[in-house]
């Protein structure tokens, strides 16, 4: 039969419409149609039409392999360039599933504890806790599980009701959490205090400074120990210095009864005991708010366990142009990238133990300043002497005794034997810098200068960029995240923490929405919505778990703090409270009807109790977990 | 207008206008070839293509003949399936077999338009169809082993791909 057609490959028409055709074993669109063909036909077919088609035959089925229809598929949706390469080497198909599968990000949960707009969400290292802090002045700790509970909660007013917590940050140990707060301190002035409380479900005020600079947000440098600032003033040259210190927790320390003092009876107990990390002389538009602290050994050991990976920059298409008319600045992160011989990434420098990362912002729109992120190496305590000239000084032999002391600038320039290491200047206003989890990637989200033609700067711009750093190579990534967008006002900045992670990169905006990016694309792969807040539309914040990068928690503006899963990790979850519902339904006993707990858990409005939970689930696969939680957690 | 003459496998001889014919890269590069020249009787032999589909073939090309020349680089061009036009979704009202056939000739004759219709009119047959529709829809026949099948579930990202 096979043989007669082929034969007589014009007598087609005539073999199709025979008995023949029906009777036969094998269809011609199977097997005469040649592989180049059935191509073109699966060229027009979405992801789902192909998939369906390749089941139906083993030909069919090989020709759906082909990565050429997978990168087609994905370059045509995402609007990839063509000569992008896949990355690491994986095929397109893999690719595809990766970013429409496993990076498709779907409302979990949604918390209401907070009373007002929450500002910030941070991660503790292992990604088992979280915590929140906001203008409600509390910060609240939160186990993140099936579902995501409340653990401890403090509220860090002292009298005044505008007082309230913008960052927090857990130590490595997980026992002890640092929280920046800004307190009003008079009719206007505010003061910043950052704050170290315990971890347990009544937390407690540890240990607290001031800080000179209320903005600035500090960070833990070891597990005891943690940064904050203060300004030095020269009366002799009416110069001020800013002044980095590090702070370490006594081990027995009483806790600070906190609530109802007045801002002069804590500081009393501050214990100004910090030690000069870092000395720099202040720019009068600038101001110092984020700092972030990278270990050198783990990057050292990242570095080793990494084979060299190999940046194709053909890939980065959408590379910023580099704008012609910005010239004043010679640090930019392309020239400083170039200038830099890839193999010797400085900040991979043995000699330090420490790299702090500050990042500079001006506060004032001109045309000379844009925010800058330096890196400083902290070389560590006991000194290996090696070729080094001039941070001979240990830094622990020096304590500031005589702050009145006339040569007093010189020592602290000593004590501070923070090398500058490495420069970014971001071309912007700076509104929040974020490390990956394993400290090999700095994102920072900026908006650009806008500058009009008279060269004076008229405004910063509505769009909201984020650029990602890579640390372990030294080097800008080229890439650059957009389409968040600042709403408010274009003459001052406020701050939206981005987060980044092995393969992602989130970043909240002035409307109402967070995005989420492929970090190796720079492809947005979806917009995870807020409500619209009574004051506000900002998501200020968001985080992706260190232990999960399919988790995702965003903040914002209506007061929510939203848990976001990967479609896989849904999947799983709704799986396993299936497992679980079915595992409850055979049991005898209910104390409580899951369903009517939920129902009355979701309609609760009351806010006012601060230990109830009120996990509103969005899935409708929550019940069983719900009632799991209650019973066996 | 000058004319040119084609032949069916099957010796059929079509007259046809030289544009609409040039429209065909295979006809075009093979009578710059032979250095043809309107003075020329000789039909040109297409071996593959019987007089049904030729004639079919030359219709949709004298329709077209006035269409822009395709675009050269396609990587960028929609992917769309809901843009045929209304005089070729009628022409194309025609059964599976002729199908098959012009998708077979208008690869032969290298006709790109041709052939994007073609394809795109059997893609819109596949979409929204389950395997098994597909299969009843083209006749074909599920040629997987059950051991196969279970490892194709295993391995297709469809099965979590939804």
């Amino acid at each position: 039969m096979d043989e007669d057609f082929t034969n007589t490959k014009s007598g087609l028409l005539d073999y199709l419409e025979s008995d023949d055709f029906e009777s036969d074993l094998k269809s011609p669109w199977q097997q005469f149609l040649p592989d180049n063909l059935i191509f073109e036909i699966f060229w027009f077919l979405d992801i789902q039409d192909l998939i369906s088609a390749s089941k139906t035959c083993k030909t069919w089925w090989r020709i759906a392999q082909d990565d050429f229809l997978w990168k087609d598929l994905l370059c045509k949706k995402c609007r990839f360039s063509k000569n992008v390469s896949p990355k690491d080497n994986n095929t397109w198909k893999t690719e595809y599933k990766r970013l429409f599968y496993n990076s498709c990000f779907v409302a979990s949960e949604t918390l209401t504890e907070h009373v007002d707009e929450v500002y910030h969400v941070n991660f503790s290292r292992s990604g088992r806790m979280f915590s929140t802090v906001g203008k409600d002045g509390t910060v609240k700790i939160w186990n993140i599980g099936n579902p995501t509970t409340l653990y401890g909660s403090l509220d860090l007013r002292l009298k005044s009701d505008s007082d309230y917590t913008r960052f927090s940050e857990f130590n490595e140990s997980e026992t002890m959490i640092m929280v920046a707060c800004l307190i009003g301190t008079g009719f206007w002035s505010r003061e910043g205090l950052i704050v170290v409380a315990s971890v347990e479900p009544n937390p407690e005020v540890l240990y607290a400074v001031h800080t000179d600079f209320c903005n600035f947000r500090g960070s833990w440098v070891n597990d005891r120990s943690f940064l904050s600032a203060t300004i030095i003033h020269h009366f002799e040259d009416f110069r001020d210095t800013f002044c980095l210190k590090q702070y370490e927790v006594p081990l027995s320390c009483k806790p600070i009864k906190f609530k109802h003092k007045s801002y002069a009876d804590i500081l009393e107990k501050l214990e100004d005991k910090g030690k000069t990390v870092l000395n720099l002389n202040r720019n009068a538009s600038g101001s110092h708010d984020f700092v972030r602290v990278i270990d050198c050994q783990k990057l050292r050991n990242l570095a080793s366990d990494l084979s060299p990976e190999i940046l194709c920059p053909s890939h980065n298409k959408n590379i910023d142009e580099v704008d012609e008319n910005h010239t004043d600045c010679d640090n930019c992160t392309k020239c400083s990238a170039e200038c830099l011989p890839n193999t010797e990434n400085p900040l991979l420098n043995k000699k330090y133990d420490k790299l702090i990362i500050m990042a500079q912002d001006c506060n004032e729109l001109s045309t000379t300043t844009c925010g800058d992120i330096m890196f400083y190496g902290l070389p560590s305590d006991t000194k290996d002497d090696d070729d080094d000239d001039d941070d001979d000084d240990s830094v622990s032999d020096m304590e500031d005794k005589d702050k009145e002391d006339t040569d007093f600038n010189q020592k602290e320039r000593k004590k501070a034997n923070c090398k500058e290491v490495y420069k970014i200047c971001c071309q912007g206003g700076l509104i929040g810098v974020a490390l990956s989890p394993d400290q090999r990637y700095l994102a920072y989200n900026y908006r650009r200068l806008e500058i009009d033609d008279e060269e004076a700067i008229h405004s910063y711009s509505h769009n909201m960029e984020i650029k990602a750093f890579d640390v372990l190579l030294g080097q800008d990534t080229g890439m650059c995240y957009k389409g968040h967008k600042a709403e408010y006002t274009h003459t001052s900045l406020s701050y939206i923490f981005p987060s980044i992670s092995t393969d992602y990169v989130a970043s909240g905006s002035e409307s109402a929405d967070a995005h989420v990016w492929d970090r190796y694309y720079g492809f947005c792969l979806g917009l995870l919505k807020h409500t619209v807040g009574l004051n506000g539309t900002g998501v200020n914040s968001v985080a992706f778990s260190p232990a999960d990068q399919e988790v995702l928690i965003s903040t914002g503006d209506d007061y929510k703090v939203k848990v976001w899963r990967s479609k896989r990790r849904m999947k799983e979850l709704s799986e396993l409270n299936q497992g679980l519902t079915d595992e409850i339904g055979t049991c005898s006993k209910f104390e409580e009807d899951p369903r009517s707990s939920l129902s009355t858990e979701t309609k609760s409005k009351d806010t006012s109790t601060a230990k109830a939970k009120k996990v509103k689930k969005e899935t409708g696969h929550g019940i069983g977990c719900c009632f799991f939680n209650k019973k066996k957690l | 207008m000058p004319q040119i003459k084609l032949q069916s496998s099957d010796g059929e001889s079509f007259e046809i206008d030289l544009e609409v014919a040039r429209q065909s890269v295979t006809i075009k590069t093979m009578l710059e070839d032979l250095g043809w020249d309107e003075s020329d009787d000789d039909p040109v032999p297409l071996p593959n293509v019987n007089a049904a589909i030729l004639k079919k073939v030359v219709q949709w090309a004298t329709f077209h003949k006035d269409d822009p020349p395709p675009p050269e680089d396609d990587e960028n061009k929609e992917k769309r399936t809901d843009d045929i036009c209304t005089w070729d979704a009628e022409f194309l009202k025609v059964d599976q077999g002729t199908l098959f056939e012009l998708i077979l000739a208008a690869n032969y004759l290298d006709i790109k338009g041709l052939l994007d219709v073609t394809c795109k009119t059997v893609a819109n047959m596949i979409k929204g169809k389950s395997p098994e529709e597909i299969r009843k829809t083209f006749n074909i026949k599920n040629d997987f082993t059950p051991a196969e099948e279970e490892q194709m579930m295993s391995c297709n990202c469809s099965a979590t791909m939804e």
